[in-house]
């Protein structure tokens, strides 16, 4: 295989990984009719929007050369946090500013115990798992929080707008997709956050303030999660503390299809969002294909598999 | 920094120097990596290709001119020839020759004696932590070396 082959392996993989399971759902004669029509895009574009601000969030933790597993019960937390306020009679502004503040202090939490009790993210981040979805039940005193009405509702539904437009939330998202890409491409900050997963000894030696720059990561990536626990209320209309769980998996699962090492070091926005479209679309299709909910999960492992062996594959066997 | 480009890898340092308001100019950083690339003779194909890509001779050529992006009078070189091949190896020895002759002092560690002999103004032998000699090159020999570094006569 030649290296200009391989090169371009590397940049369109996921982007071919995005149109074969297009493909796959688009040519069966049980989903033809509908599978490929704009409504059915805008409704797995909606579906999509939860795991795909995640994943911007993660895609700069794992470029980073950390992990975060607290993400579901970031989002419980800031879905009940943010319902409590709306009880309170909170505007959609202050409970949007609230739920990223929320998300961000989480953020802050875990940034700043990993790198400042020097201990690795998957543990710290494990912890606040637990600690995450303990408060969002205690907080919902182990109860959904129901409100009665609020413009947020209507951030994910596919009924309204009607017709060809899209929802806010899908817009906020890609917003974020393109500015996150650019923050990471251009400025000094993402340079330092792909040298500090690259090596963080010899980025710290370079001058990368690498503790800063870890909280940083963390408390950034938190107002994302922030965020994405909104998109989920604004989903379920009410503040539910036992959803999301094992969200952080899909985000996880998104961001590796979209091309990063959980070395640290690479990863890109565009690859996060096509892998966060991948599993949206999987999820989809299988759907309409009538098939029952532990296959699609089985094929959703075997995609990640597949996926990061293929990308061991395309960077060459010294890689 | 295996997995950042060349342009990055030589400006990693002061980054700052290179962006406004933490926006990097890639034409300032384009410029930078131009200059540096054809002054080493780095073998690449562009700015933009990962280090880790390059041989580990022009590896050592990106570090080297990371270094030299800041004007630092003193250079401390820690095996710089380690592991690297002889084209690459020859370059090096030339490059540090051009920074004694502009007045920058280059201390270089190695233990590989033909170097060191070859290259060096002044060698010092470090014995368990302490220098235990310090003499102009011609009254080194690579017995006397070994005989100062082991400790034995």
């Amino acid at each position: 295989m030649t290296a200009r082959f391989r090169r371009l392996l590397a940049k369109g993989g996921p982007f071919i990984g995005l149109i074969l399971v297009i493909g796959l759902f688009a040519l069966p004669a049980e989903t033809r009719g509908y599978f490929l029509t704009y409504h059915n895009f805008k409704i797995i574009f909606t579906q999509s929007v939860i795991v795909s601000v995640g994943a911007l969030g993660m895609t700069l933790i794992i470029v980073s050369g950390a992990i975060d597993l607290s993400v579901g019960s970031t989002v419980a937390l800031t879905g009940v946090g943010a319902a409590l306020l709306i009880q309170h009679g909170w505007g959609p502004a202050a409970v949007t500013a609230a739920a990223l503040g929320i998300g961000a202090l989480v953020g802050l939490v875990n940034g700043t115990a990993v790198a400042g009790l020097r201990m690795p993210s998957f543990i710290i981040t494990l912890g606040m798992l637990g600690i995450g979805r303990g408060t969002a039940k205690w907080l919902a005193d182990n109860q959904t929080v129901n409100y009665d009405a609020s413009p947020i509702n209507t951030w994910m539904t596919t009924a309204r707008p009607a017709g060809y437009a899209l929802p806010a939330g899908v817009w906020v998202a890609v917003a974020l997709a393109v500015a996150t890409a650019l923050v990471l491409r251009r400025t000094v900050f993402g340079r330092h956050v792909f040298a500090m997963g690259s090596n963080e000894a010899a980025a710290r030696l370079c001058g990368v303030p690498t503790v800063r720059l870890q909280v940083l990561v963390f408390t950034l990536a938190g107002c994302f999660f922030g965020l994405a626990g909104l998109l989920q209320l604004s989903r379920l209309r009410l503040g539910d503390p036992t959803v999301a769980v094992g969200l952080e998996l899909d985000i996880i699962a998104a961001v590796i299809i979209g091309g990063a090492s959980l070395n640290g070091g690479s990863g890109t926005i565009l690859g996060s969002i096509i892998g966060a479209l991948i599993m949206a679309v999987l999820r989809n299709g299988s759907q309409q294909m009538g098939w029952p909910n532990y296959f699609q999960e089985i094929i959703i492992g075997v995609v990640i598999i597949a996926a990061v062996f293929l990308d061991r594959f395309r960077r060459g066997a010294k890689a | 920094m295996l997995n950042l480009s060349i342009r990055d890898n030589i400006t990693l340092t002061k980054l700052g120097a290179f962006s406004r308001l933490g926006w990097i100019s890639r034409r300032r950083q384009a410029a930078a990596a131009a200059r540096w690339t054809a002054d080493l003779a780095v073998k690449c194909r562009d700015a933009a290709q990962p280090v880790g890509e390059l041989s580990g001779g022009n590896q050592q050529k990106v570090a080297f001119a990371r270094l030299l992006e800041h004007p630092a009078r003193i250079l401390l070189l820690d095996e710089p020839t380690r592991g690297i091949d002889v084209g690459s190896k020859a370059q090096i020895y030339a490059l540090i020759g051009q920074l004694a002759a502009a007045g920058k002092t280059v201390i270089v560690v190695s233990s590989y004696l033909p170097e060191l002999l070859g290259l060096c103004d002044t060698i010092g032998v470090m014995r368990r932590g302490e220098l235990v000699a310090a003499r102009p090159r011609r009254e080194w020999t690579e017995p006397e070396l070994l005989r100062q570094a082991v400790g034995t006569d």
